[in-house]
């Protein structure tokens, strides 16, 4: 292949993306349920970005005990919990908090994940078996129950919330990188991109991970939903976020012993704001898979 | 066949032998020295250096987790005059400073009552070991100093109940949902499905059970919210599956209150796995249905229901149990936070309290428990796919 020649394919190869990519949008937001998914995800990513900005809260000062336990009212439209904070205010603080583990933790295994996986897929051998023996391990656990108990271990917090999600999180990507690379190698551009001596690397990242990122976005989409949710989970369970700054999940299991007087707006909120989020991504994940591989529609 | 699973067995092993690796590795995760965090910042240098000594810390690595795996197991030789036995019929045999005994009940066991070591009779000696998860031994837990295991079988029934319960719902509802949405694609019924079961996966199992709770137990108060039994319901455990063992003593009164408690957190530990089991059966459905032979079945004027249980169903739950098998480990994972929520006295909340506790000899147990639990039944997951579809067991 000349210079002229590579150029060419690599142009025609590049077009092909472009094309790749409007069309998938086109084809994404035709259907009703993934357009509703991405409102609903751009909402909440508005809400995280422009909650500190438009609404202002230092978590540490808010507390108004004469305004204890309040039903939802004018002035209080979630109503207040039991140090008189407003809900409304907490929960709208709470995305910043929910997906800014998932972003970070989805992005960790998709890092860890993907390279391992292409790593293995391309040289193959011991060191394939090796990687996956040890992809095997992890996903020997079922995988809330090795998060928690890796947060248990490293002391609760944010930040080990998001390594130990991102942890638990790495073997699928890791499978779908590997067999990606394993098919795509022997596809005839890359024999053709690797007989005029271009390096593994460059063939790795100019010609592999393109063509094979459909199934690994589609992923990374959906396991941003489970991710809020097992942040939730974690939170629950007294290991993420910290009190006194609001987190959807332990706002959860804080309001426990006041459902029993009747304070029900405490635990509502919350819950529905997670759902949501959840449902935003799985939506939109679900939408992008039929809108990446029509033959994957179910 | 044999072959089939004798691979599937072998390709457990290290497996295993990672999961028990990485659980082990967990007590090196705590930041800071181990004994510091057991013993708390106010503990003096030489209790520090005690507690290293005695949890083996100082050793090397490999050390450790040999210990872990076995413990200090020992063999010695004993002859039978070394034996004696009490005023209660107990024998006994003094053994290194330590005294371990054999009740009149039990036939094999020795033990020590002040250390935990524990021995058996093999040939002219005893093997006696103190410690090592092959032999059983979880440890003891920080708080209580109570050995793991035998809370472990204390607690594990509950959760047990609480799983296959909710596995019931799941699958029985489950299955049906997802048949009939295949059936009537994109009708009502399929949308309402399909709904419930998005919903289903994106809400907060705890979330679900806190509004559970809060309309069956608060607001209609029709249902209990929280334990296994009302107070004053007298039950003879037996198994401690409260609802077997309610019926095996023929005792109704308890065998209703026991269904009524279980209810609401079952319901909220099925909501997952129902929802996930829903999708997947209609996916599986649907595909089936397309194939040729469903249309030879119906082309040779078979009635719809035949074709649908006989041909289709058939092959169409093929994936439906790889499913359930893997749902058994979210369960009992999902089981921390639905036994939180209820107060449910299973591991779960054994493990929410011993989080809060920072008893990490408990997380540490369970932890490695359930995943081997997890590993076991996918392991006859698997082997029981191979007889249900004879064309994995050659490739």
């Amino acid at each position: 292949m000349t210079i002229m020649e590579k150029g060419l394919a690599s142009s025609t190869l590049a077009r092909g993306h472009e094309g790749q990519f409007r069309r998938v949008l086109r084809r994404l937001l035709r259907t009703s349920n993934a357009r509703l998914g991405l409102a609903i995800v751009i909402t909440f990513l508005l809400v995280a970005i422009l909650a500190p900005i438009v609404n202002p809260y230092d978590a540490r000062r808010d507390l108004n005990l004469r305004e204890r336990l309040n039903p939802p009212s004018a002035e209080h439209p979630f109503g207040t919990d039991d140090l008189g904070r407003d809900v409304l205010r907490r929960v709208v603080h709470g995305p910043r908090v929910s997906l800014r583990v998932a972003v970070l933790a989805v992005a960790i295994s998709l890092v860890v994940g993907s390279l391992t996986g292409l790593i293995a897929g391309m040289i193959g051998g011991v060191l394939d078996s090796i990687l996956m023996r040890l992809m095997d391990i992890l996903l020997a656990f079922p995988y809330v129950l090795l998060a928690i108990a890796l947060v248990a271990m490293l002391g609760p917090g944010l930040r080990n919330t998001m390594i130990a999600i991102g942890i638990v999180y790495i073997p699928p990507y890791a499978r779908l990188a590997r067999s990606m690379a394993l098919s795509i190698r022997e596809e005839d551009f890359v024999m053709a991109a690797r007989s005029i001596g271009t390096g593994e690397m460059r063939i790795l990242f100019t010609h592999i991970l393109p063509n094979g990122l459909a199934p690994i976005i589609v992923q990374a989409t959906l396991s941003m939903g489970t991710a809020v949710l097992d942040a939730a989970a974690l939170g629950f369970l007294g290991l993420g976020q910290q009190p006194p700054f609001p987190e959807w999940g332990k706002m959860l299991v804080d309001s426990i012993q006041f459902i029993l007087s009747g304070s029900w707006w405490v635990m509502l909120f919350p819950g529905l704001a997670i759902m949501l989020t959840v449902l935003g991504f799985n939506l939109l994940g679900d939408g992008l898979r039929d809108a990446m591989d029509p033959r994957l529609r179910l | 066949m044999l072959r089939y699973i004798a691979r599937r067995l072998v390709a457990t092993i290290p497996v295993l032998f990672g999961v028990s690796v990485l659980v082990f590795s967990f007590v090196h995760l705590i930041p800071g020295d181990p004994a510091v965090a057991l013993l708390g910042e106010r503990a003096t240098q030489e209790n520090v250096e005690r507690m290293r000594e005695q949890m083996g810390l100082n050793d090397p690595l490999y050390v450790q987790y040999i210990r872990f795996l076995i413990g200090k197991t020992s063999f010695v030789a004993i002859s039978e005059d070394m034996t004696y036995t009490t005023r209660s019929g107990d024998k006994c045999i003094e053994l290194e400073d330590d005294l371990v005994c054999k009740s009149k009940v039990s036939d094999t066991t020795w033990q020590s009552a002040q250390t935990g070591l524990t021995c058996s009779r093999v040939g002219s000696g005893m093997i006696c070991h103190l410690g090592g998860v092959l032999w059983g031994d979880l440890g003891r837990s920080i708080h209580g100093n109570i050995p793991v295991t035998l809370e472990l079988k204390r607690r594990f029934p509950a959760t047990v109940e609480l799983s296959i319960v909710a596995m019931i719902i799941a699958v029985t509802i489950g299955i049906p949902a997802g048949v009939f949405s295949a059936l009537y694609r994109n009708s009502i019924i399929d949308t309402a499905t399909m709904l419930g079961a998005l919903t289903g996966v994106s809400m907060p199992i705890f979330w679900l059970g806190i509004l559970l709770m809060w309309l069956f137990g608060l607001v209609l108060g029709w249902l209990p919210t929280g334990s296994r039994l009302s107070v004053g319901v007298e039950l003879k455990t037996i198994t401690n599956l409260y609802i077997l063992d309610s019926i095996l003593t023929g005792n109704g009164e308890a065998l209703i209150d026991s269904v009524k408690h279980i209810i609401l957190p079952s319901i909220a530990l099925a909501t997952i796995p129902l929802s996930i089991i829903a999708r997947m059966t209609r996916s599986s459905m649907l595909e089936i249905l397309g194939q040729d032979y469903v249309r030879t079945a119906h082309a040779k004027g078979l009635s719809p229901r035949v074709v649908v249980v006989r041909h289709a169903m058939r092959n169409a739950m093929m994936p439906v149990v790889t499913i359930v098998g893997l749902q058994i480990g979210s369960l009992l994972a999902g089981a921390i936070l639905t036994e939180t929520v209820f107060s449910w006295p299973g591991i779960g909340k054994w493990v929410f309290d011993a989080i809060s506790g920072r008893d990490y000899p408990i997380v540490q147990s369970v932890t490695l428990i359930i995943t081997v639990i997890f590993v076991l039944v996918n392991l006859l997951v698997d082997i029981s796919y191979a007889f249900l579809n004879p064309r994995i067991r050659y490739q």
